[in-house]
């Protein structure tokens, strides 16, 4: 009898340190979902010509990311980082990849109008939330536009209209065109874009040359112009060419044969390797620049500053302003919901960003910001060492629903 | 202005891109010569010259220093990468390849690492900024001390080559290596001689481009492709090749771009397959 009684014993005890067991493993399971990584995934190209302004726009995000502890509705934030080579296929690949093996719901990216909408498709196919912070073609958020896909950047047609037209308003004197036209979707976009307003502002264009992406020589393009005698030299040209294009158009004089030279889209990085000679007296698009005056774009050139000793490229700070917006809003409506968020981020409430009151329109998804020209300085009217840029105009002039042929087909709104 | 009155501009312009193309290639094309070895860091060590005018403008504030420490830095990494590719001797030229190729990543890397992912600005020297005058057209000062740098190079490699006992014996081992050998040359020696004089010359040619196309890490990579196709064209191995190919392409581009822009990009490309079809040893060389 006491031999059984200890048997039941041994079987209660047993059964208590199962309980036991599986209890503190059911805790830990639970404290473990609740701890489960909020998996966000950053595609920016951090090889190759665009590696510079690559790597500023994901010193944005570990910004973004800093102002939060890398914390999400009391979940810690996975980073997950990959390179787009800055090419489609790198991007689709390690998009959906990440996205598989992750289960990430939210994902950044950007410097590229062909990695922006490879990443478009990416989103629109596994319904993930895309913020694209720096591609400017006009598709994106036009023709090939996605309920899945926000994007800060002014594109390509909202550049011609709310930059290149109070630019010419203000210069009168330019009657004639020279237009020199980088030979990629981007360019032929902006191209596209342009050439309307340029007539329609009364502009005779004297001739459009397109040139390779690649180019190390435009010497012969800047004589062709040259000796076309234009009042106006336009140069859609982006990037690493961009360097050397105006790096050559310094060279050869034409500043001095021109009444203005404007390069409608630039960046940080791009202006600080042209350098100051080279700048001066030239107009650059850009779509932010750190001098620009407002509390948002203060507060980050100087934390940028205090954390990589140099001024912030735009991709930093609207990569930063991307996801701050999409931060705040999973954690305001305590969901990680795809469609919830984007349905929130539709209501279009005005927030403070980079060029002042910004916000994303519903039916395109279109962030209506400022875009700016500005013009190289002279380096007496430098106030500190990297002072390169004087605002001249800027505008937020964007597509009209009756031009932009963006009809979202993810789902109903 | 008509096409025919800019046409003097236009190949001038052609001669002055053609010397910098034949500056770049000339390291190449010797090394090839000599050694049958296709350089892929070439490219490397052009973006290396370039890196060091802009260290040299600024931290010293003096271009012209880079045109001597460049090369002098060049040789000796040519001697180095001469030293790995000499294990490599005998074996199938793929490896060789390999390596040159792999060494010109680690090349990029390192610059990278040193100098950063992002480009430098660096200026025309102050004495040759501007433009000359010549009535009926302009041209910028620096593209002509260019032309004429260059061909100052241009006469002393074909002097050393033509006119001194070592030119002779680089020409006896282009032609015959093992020969040159038999008569009691140090033939190794002689190989890593030429090596690093042509990683010097990548060196000087990237020092010259700088100011004009900037400095970043893969600029090397961009300009190899040309490089190879001037080399192609001039004549694998062939010094006189390397200038004539270089003014042709040169040349070839710049009435392209006046005349047909839009073929402009290619129309290289299909000299240099025209080239390879009609004359495959390319239009001075002896293969």
């Amino acid at each position: 009898m006491k031999k059984r009684k200890k048997n039941l014993q041994e079987i209660l005890f047993s059964v208590a340190i199962g309980i036991c067991l599986s209890g503190t493993i059911g805790i830990s399971q639970g404290f473990a979902a609740e701890q489960k990584p909020f998996y966000f995934l950053g595609l920016h190209c951090l090889s190759g010509n665009f590696a510079g302004p690559g790597e500023d726009g994901n010193r944005g995000c570990i910004i973004a990311l800093e102002d939060r502890d890398y914390k999400v509705l009391g979940r810690p934030i996975e980073y997950l980082v990959r390179d787009t080579e800055l090419k489609p296929e790198a991007t689709t690949r390690k998009a959906r990849e990440a996205i598989e093996k992750f289960g990430v719901k939210f994902m950044m990216a950007g410097l590229g109008s062909h990695i922006g909408l490879a990443a478009l498709d990416v989103a629109r196919d596994k319904k993930v939330l895309l913020m694209n912070h720096s591609s400017g073609s006009s598709e994106i958020t036009g023709e090939r536009c996605s309920r899945f896909g926000f994007r800060w950047t002014s594109d390509n047609a909202s550049i011609a209209k709310s930059a290149l037209t109070p630019f010419l308003k203000e210069k009168p004197e330019l009657k004639t065109v020279y237009c020199l036209v980088q030979d990629y979707a981007w360019g032929q976009d902006m191209n596209k874009n342009s050439q309307p307003i340029l007539e329609k502002m009364g502009l005779k264009i004297l001739g459009t040359d397109f040139i390779a992406v690649g180019t190390t020589d435009y010497s012969s393009y800047l004589l062709k112009a040259k000796a076309a005698k234009p009042d106006f030299l336009y140069c859609m040209i982006y990037g690493g060419d961009q360097i050397i294009a105006a790096k050559q158009v310094y060279e050869f004089g034409l500043r001095k044969n021109v009444k203005a030279i404007l390069f409608p889209w630039s960046g940080t990085t791009m202006i600080k390797e042209i350098g100051q000679e080279a700048c001066e007296g030239v107009y650059f698009g850009l779509q932010w620049w750190y001098t620009y005056d407002n509390d948002y774009s203060k507060k980050f050139t100087k934390r940028f500053w205090e954390k990589h000793k140099v001024y912030p490229d735009n991709e930093a700070i609207g990569a930063h302003y991307c996801l701050k917006i999409l931060l705040d809003t999973i954690e305001r409506l305590k969901t990680d919901d795809v469609k919830t968020i984007i349905m929130e981020l539709e209501k279009e409430k005005p927030v403070d960003g980079p060029t002042g009151k910004e916000y994303f329109r519903s039916w395109d998804h279109q962030n209506i910001k400022k875009f700016f020209i500005y013009r190289g300085k002279s380096l007496k009217d430098y106030k500190f060492k990297e002072d390169y840029m004087e605002l001249v105009t800027g505008g937020s002039l964007y597509r009209t629903r009756e031009e932009n042929p963006c009809r979202f087909k993810d789902w109903d709104i | 202005m008509g096409y025919w009155e800019q046409f003097p501009t236009f190949i001038l312009n052609g001669i002055a891109s053609g010397m910098i193309y034949f500056l770049i290639a000339i390291g190449l094309t010797m090394i090839f010569g000599m050694m049958g070895v296709i350089n892929f860091a070439h490219g490397a060590l052009y973006a290396v010259g370039a890196y060091m005018a802009y260290t040299a403008t600024s931290l010293i504030g003096n271009f012209w220093i880079s045109l001597i420490a460049a090369p002098v830095v060049l040789f000796g990494i040519g001697v180095a990468e001469f030293s790995l590719l000499r294990r490599l001797q005998g074996v199938d030229p793929v490896y060789q390849l390999l390596l040159t190729f792999g060494l010109a990543l680690i090349i990029q890397e390192v610059t990278i690492f040193i100098w950063g992912t992002v480009g430098k600005p660096l200026s025309i020297p102050p004495i040759f900024r501007g433009i000359i005058d010549f009535g009926p057209f302009t041209y910028p000062k620096y593209r002509l001390f260019l032309i004429g740098f260059t061909a100052v190079v241009a006469w002393v490699i074909w002097s050393g080559i033509m006119k001194t006992r070592l030119g002779a014996m680089i020409r006896a081992g282009t032609e015959d290596n093992e020969m040159v050998s038999c008569v009691g040359i140090n033939i190794s020696r002689l190989f890593t001689l030429v090596f690093a004089l042509g990683a010097s010359m990548a060196g000087i040619a990237g020092v010259m481009a700088a100011p004009i196309v900037g400095v970043e890490p893969f600029m090397g990579m961009n300009i190899l492709i040309i490089s190879f196709v001037v080399v192609v064209v001039g004549g694998l191995g062939s010094y006189g090749g390397a200038i004539l190919g270089g003014l042709l392409i040169g040349i070839i581009q710049s009435i392209f771009i006046l005349l047909f822009p839009a073929a402009a990009a290619v129309v290289v490309y299909a000299f240099m397959a025209i080239i390879l079809i009609v004359k495959p040893q390319g239009l001075l060389g002896r293969i």
